[in-house]
């Protein structure tokens, strides 16, 4: 046999090693990943990526007034960009709420603000377009997006 | 479930119509603790809607169950898919009478409540102890009270029992305002 080529047993050890480094890794994906999960806020998204649903306060909350189930199943659980009118701010409960107009008397759009936020809703005034980004989770008198951050008009 | 929301929608035509001695809140903060040695776990919903009326003593809350908010995704995940199934029964609500409530006090007065929650579609007779008081024009009612989680039909696998108490704490905080037409 000519020195340097393998062996049985040379492959037999290198088919080990292959599959321990390769088990070792599984391992190590498996715990970074069920750390990542553990770790992960709720209702978070990424502001840079763009979203599905896109629409008006006003068409949103509509929806819900006209077919709440059928609104559930569209946007509860889901990241919208939303722009509408401003029609109050509120400090509760140590979080800042925007109200948006939802085209009806008793019905608006209210979005629980990212604590991030709280900046910028300083230059914000009764009447301003808005154009934010939140999770929606349903309807009771308004229609509720959490965890909003604003959004530049342009975007 | 159905009740609470004939209720509500009630409030709301008697609020266009007679709206003298209604109040409302649209952002009322219902929290619940569950402690055990293994973990703790709070989650709080800062979107609670009620109405109260003065005149009848009675006042009728509801709530979205999507709207707790969790300190981790996985615990959020997990309560609104496994435990109480938010697709299933997405709102809990409570509709009861206040016991010898007068809302023309203005200093701050302790009174039962009387009523019926509903959670995850099973209704059940609750009584509560709660504080009203007023801050200005505003009616503040807080208070806090204990649930079995078994009352309501929450299947809990054996593998987690340990994490999650048998008998949750829940704390209310609701400020009213009065309605204005």
């Amino acid at each position: 046999m000519k020195k340097g080529t393998p062996t049985y047993r040379n492959r037999s050890s290198l088919l080990k090693i292959f599959f321990m480094v390769a088990g070792l890794a599984l391992v190590v994906w498996g715990v970074l990943w069920g750390y990542s999960r553990w770790n992960e806020k709720p209702n978070t998204f990424d502001v840079e990526e763009e979203v599905e649903l896109s629409m008006s306060s006003e068409d949103l909350v509509q929806a819900f007034v006209e077919n709440e189930p059928e609104a559930t199943t569209l946007f509860a659980e889901k990241t919208i960009d939303v722009q509408g009118q401003l029609k109050e701010i509120s400090f509760l409960n140590n979080r800042y709420t925007i109200i948006l107009y939802g085209g009806s008397k008793f019905n608006g759009l209210m979005c629980d603000m990212n604590p991030l936020e709280a900046d910028k809703l300083a230059q914000l005034q009764e009447g301003d377009q808005i154009h934010l980004r939140g999770v929606c989770k349903g309807f009771l008198m308004d229609a509720i997006l959490l965890n909003c951050v604003l959004l530049k008009p342009t975007e | 479930m159905i009740r609470i929301g004939l209720v509500l929608v009630l409030g709301l035509s008697f609020l266009t119509t007679r709206a003298q001695n209604r109040y409302i809140a649209r952002q009322g903060q219902v929290s619940f603790y569950s402690y055990t040695s293994v973990e703790n776990i709070e989650a709080t919903n800062n979107q609670a809607f009620s109405i109260l009326d003065a005149d009848e003593a009675t006042l009728a809350i509801s709530m979205l169950m999507k709207a707790f908010v969790f300190e981790k995704a996985l615990m959020e995940e997990h309560f609104n898919e496994s435990y109480i199934e938010s697709d299933i029964y997405p709102k809990s609500s409570f509709e009861g009478e206040i016991q010898d409530f007068d809302a023309s006090l203005s200093t701050e007065q302790t009174r039962r409540i009387q009523g019926k929650i509903t959670i995850h579609g099973v209704t059940k007779e609750l009584e509560i102890k709660a504080k009203f008081a007023r801050e200005e024009d505003l009616l503040i009612l807080t208070g806090d009270f204990q649930l079995r989680v078994a009352d309501f039909e929450v299947k809990i696998p054996p593998i987690v029992a340990g994490n999650i108490a048998e008998t949750i704490q829940v704390k209310f905080r609701l400020q009213y305002q009065m309605y204005e037409q």
